[in-house]
């Protein structure tokens, strides 16, 4: 009953919310898949444990066909300790 | 009738709750003093934590975006800067100086009468005014003219600190600039003004120019030129070098290093917001889970219509997002905990000794049972859970037993896990520490709920720029070669994506994803590495210094200022520190810990500096939990002198703060202010103000507007007392009229309460959701707060010096009626009365 009065405008915040959500999970997983590729490349010796099939799934396809374009990063053996200690 | 009765008893104090206050007090003494007993005896790592240097790059990107909000917040006033700001507005420049910085101004001279001359009356004046706290050149000079240079003159100034040129000059200019407009007119203040005074003052501490910044381009082109820079390819690889042969000068880094507690100043900030308006949200409506419900539903905030939605999650995913707010915010604070522990566990550092293990085992005990003490004697004032006082508190002990335990376990013994939801890992997690620390405690966690949260509001609804400057300070929580990593993948992507603009125009560093250029090499001998510090004795000498300045206030109460017994203990640390860097000149630590085999990183200033700024710090940041302390009756006693004792810091360094926001509850209704004018002809005119009228509710709403904020505080949809505002506004709009209306002034000017009750989130989800419009039209009360006769109302007719600007004709000299506040006769008593209180106190003496 309530219903027929509902307005075009009324409905409007779905499509926010909806967006917001979706769009903040995309996020969520871009950003872990860059904090794990960080942490990999800072401290390669110890990865994090993550499960087989996530950490395949996860294995970025672009980087596999072109691995040359990737520059191993190297900090500074002396900075390391020093300048970044925490994660 | 009942909600004024029930608004009288809120005012009533609880009697046995001051009985109490004086044993919480020295409760709360205890906890702290036991406090600082375990940070005194991790003196070392305090002091490598706060003092040391670090990569610029985070809180220059941090420069960058905080800053541009900085400017967004100010012109997002900007429809109301002459109202709010200049001699034409809703205050004249006399009477802003009255009731805004009235102590401050009290020997400044309004010139309205001819025994009150304009100006300081005398030197003692001049000191007064220079004690601050608000320093504005607006309440002196405001015409519109001068207001819109002054204005011009902050927005060049942000600018050029957030490109970073000469940092340290604009940042300062852009911090007083921005406070002296802010403080010119409170009407318009929200927690966003908070926010921002706040971490500017931190931000313009740190040195944020030596990366990303025009300064250092200027800097580093310089070097170039002169063959002093070391670069991405050449010796040192951009990190810099040491003098040698084959460069007698050296070669200077890129990016220096620069002193790190002003990052880590605004983390805590940031955490102590949360923590404090976490904490202060103890009402009914929150523990219901109902705060989402009835924020989203104020007519004043919402950008989209949300009663239908309201209708159908209401009850239920509502609920459970204003628990992840109220969790979120009072936990959020453990990200601090878990960055520090990685940070401990990374520096290596050698064990305390047995007995400093005890004393900070016996420190964090007494601290656990002081807690304890506390609740189990504010149990009987408070609304507490049904359980008995004795049992919450054993439960509270026992919780801290039993994460002591938890963290011997993950600290000696961790757990393995080696399946997760039935599927095996490839490599057994370690459930330890540092895996706490990432993935529970970790910014991995909490900084996605900080970003959600704030992502939440700005969808919904429209606080200005609050979220912003909240959403900004993310950045301080990253470090330089985070911050330079990830910019460098985003260039690198969109290289990709756009190579033929991005990737042309992004250095080529980039588009190959080439590493990060390093900061500042910490090896380099330039840096700071000397042995001095103050010994762990001076430390506790510094504590017992602290503690007897309050002993002797409470128990002599002395007529000189108790707190000389803690400037004296300063004096003597300052001693101290004086002491240790002679007996070490020369001395250096090594770069690499020869125990730990860990780079140490340099200190961020000599002995001295980290003297004083160490103490600073210890100051300001006991200062700001003082200054945060919740207004309750247990507290009555100890609360006010402890805010005294830290309001002139904390005010002069524009850091004082309070975070109640929504606080204990939310506005359970929907307030507005309707102005009606009746004019000379006795025509009435709705003004239409605020949103009750459809030219006033734009949907949705983008563009942020203070008036509703400014409506709520005239006529009472605030908390505190701000019912003075009200003669004031009508004041101006029979001068506004005036103004508008060729001089004629109106008869009177009214000011009406409109507002209606939103319903219970349990009648919206059975009976169906509302339209504000209808409801309003329905449901909604009205009362006139405030009128005022313009024509003997004081300040009420358009002032000369108005009429001349605009060319109306003017007033009769004894037709304005200007506000006298005689103010020389009342300088002249203050004066005395000072001196015969000092005479009285050397007879005492």
């Amino acid at each position: 009953m309530a219903l027929i009065a509902v307005r075009l405008i009324d409905l409007a915040i779905f499509a926010s919310l909806g967006t917001l959500w979706i769009g903040g999970a995309i996020f969520i997983v871009v950003l872990y898949r860059w904090i794990l590729r960080f942490e990999r490349e800072r401290d390669p010796i110890a990865p994090d444990a993550v499960p087989v099939e996530a950490e395949l799934a996860a294995t970025p396809e672009p980087e596999r066909a072109e691995p040359e374009r990737i520059v191993p990063r190297v900090l500074p053996s002396n900075a390391h300790g020093a300048l970044a200690g925490h994660v | 009738m009942i909600g004024t009765l029930l608004a009288l008893a809120d005012e009533v104090p609880n009697e046995e709750a001051l009985a109490i206050s004086p044993t919480i007090g020295w409760l709360m003494l205890a906890c702290a003093v036991c406090v600082a007993l375990v940070l005194v005896m991790h003196a070392e790592r305090w002091r490598r934590w706060w003092l040391t240097a670090e990569d610029p790059r985070g809180i220059a990107v941090f420069r960058i975006v905080f800053t541009f909000f900085v400017i967004a917040n100010i012109n997002g006033m900007w429809e109301f800067f002459e109202y709010l700001y200049t001699d034409e507005g809703i205050f004249t420049t006399d009477v802003a100086r009255q009731v805004f910085a009235r102590e401050q101004l009290a020997g400044y001279g309004d010139g309205l009468l001819p025994d009150d001359p304009e100006g300081f009356y005398d030197w003692a004046a001049v000191w007064q005014f220079l004690q601050g706290p608000k320093y504005s050149l607006l309440f002196f000079w405001d015409s519109p003219g001068f207001f819109w240079a002054h204005l011009w003159a902050f927005e060049i100034s942000a600018v050029l600190f957030m490109i970073g040129f000469r940092t340290r000059l604009f940042g300062v200019l852009t911090w007083f600039l921005m406070n002296s407009i802010l403080v010119r007119n409170h009407l318009a203040w929200e927690g966003t003004e908070l926010v921002f005074r706040c971490m500017l003052a931190y931000l313009v501490l740190a040195r944020s120019g030596q990366a990303y910044s025009v300064d250092n381009w200027l800097r580093c082109r310089k070097l170039r030129k002169q063959g002093r820079l070391s670069e991405r390819d050449g010796p040192g690889g951009g990190a810099g070098v040491a003098p040698s042969e084959e460069h007698p000068q050296g070669l200077e880094p890129v990016y220096r290093l620069i002193p790190s507690w002003p990052r880590k100043l605004i983390m805590l900030q940031l955490a102590t917001i949360y923590i404090t308006t976490g904490t202060l949200k103890t009402g009914s409506v929150w523990m219901s889970g109902d705060s989402l419900y009835y924020a989203l539903n104020l007519d004043h905030f919402y950008r989209l219509p949300p009663q239908f939605l309201s209708s159908l999650a209401g009850t239920t995913v509502f609920r459970g997002m204003t628990y992840a707010v109220k969790v979120g915010q009072t936990g959020f604070a453990l990200i601090l905990f878990g960055i520090i522990t990685r940070w401990i566990i990374a520096q290596k550092l050698p064990p305390l000794s047995a007995a400093r293990q005890w004393v900070t085992r016996i420190a964090f005990a007494g601290l656990v049972l002081g807690t304890a003490g506390i609740v189990f004697v504010a149990y009987p004032v408070h609304f507490t859970p049904p359980i008995s006082a004795e049992a919450f508190a054993g439960l509270w002990i026992g919780v801290w037993a039993g994460l002591w335990l938890l963290w011997r376990k993950l600290t000696y013994r961790p757990f393995v896990v080696h399946k997760v939801l039935g599927r095996t890992l490839r490599r057994p997690a370690t459930i330890d520490r540092v895996w706490v620390c990432k993935w529970i405690l970790g910014r991995r966690v909490l900084l996605v709920w900080h970003l959600a949260f704030h992502a939440h509001i700005f969808t919904l609804m429209n606080v200005g720029q609050f979220q912003t400057g909240m959403l900004a300070c993310t950045f301080a929580f990253l470090q330089g070669d985070e911050i330079a990593t990830l910019l460098r993948d985003i260039g690198h992507r969109l290289s990709r994506v756009f190579p033929r603009t991005i990737g042309k125009l992004v250095p080529r560093s980039v588009v190959e994803r080439a590493p990060i250029l390093p900061a500042a090499d910490p090896g380099l001998p330039s840096l700071r590495r000397d042995t001095s510090g103050l010994p762990q004795w001076a430390l506790l000498v510094g504590l017992g210094g602290i503690v007897a300045g309050i002993l002797v206030q409470v128990r002599f109460a002395p007529s000189w200022d108790y707190r000389f017994v803690w400037m004296g203990t300063a004096g003597v640390l300052a001693a101290v520190a004086l002491w240790r860097a002679r007996a070490t000149r020369g001395q250096r630590l090594p770069v690499v810990d020869p125990q730990s085999g860990v780079v140490r990183a340099p200190w961020a200033y000599g002995p001295i500096g980290r003297a004083i700024v160490g103490g600073l710090l210890v100051w300001h940041i006991s200062a700001v939990a003082v200054w945060l302390m919740p207004d309750k009756d247990c507290m009555k006693s100890f609360r006010e002198p402890g805010r005294k004792a830290v309001a002139t810091w904390l005010r002069n360094t524009t850091t004082d703060q309070g975070w109640g926001m929504f606080a204990p509850n939310p506005p359970r209704s929907n307030v507005f202010m309707k102005v009606l004018v009746t004019d000379a002809s006795g025509h009435v005119w709705d003004l239409k103000t605020d949103v009750y009228a459809e030219e006033q509710k734009p949907i949705p709403w983008i563009w942020n507007t203070r008036l509703r904020k400014m409506n709520r505080r005239i006529i009472g949809g605030e908390s505190g007392p701000t019912a003075w505002y009200q003669k004031w506004y009508a004041r101006w709009e029979c001068r506004n009229w005036a103004r508008e209306h060729g001089g004629e002034a109106p008869r009177k000017v009214e000011l009406v309460k409109v507002w209606y009750k939103i319903p219970s989130p349990e009648q919206t989800h059975d009976s169906g959701y509302y339209i504000a419009e209808d409801l309003l039209e329905r449901s909604g009360h009205e009362k006139v707060s405030y009128t005022a006769h313009c024509e003997r109302e004081v300040m009420g007719q358009l002032p000369n010096f108005i009429r001349e600007r605009d060319g109306l004709p003017l007033l009769p000299e004894d037709e304005y009626r200007p506000w006298h506040k005689d103010k020389q006769r009342k300088w002249e008593a203050h004066l005395e009365r000072r001196r015969k209180a000092r005479a009285a106190r050397r007879d005492e003496e």
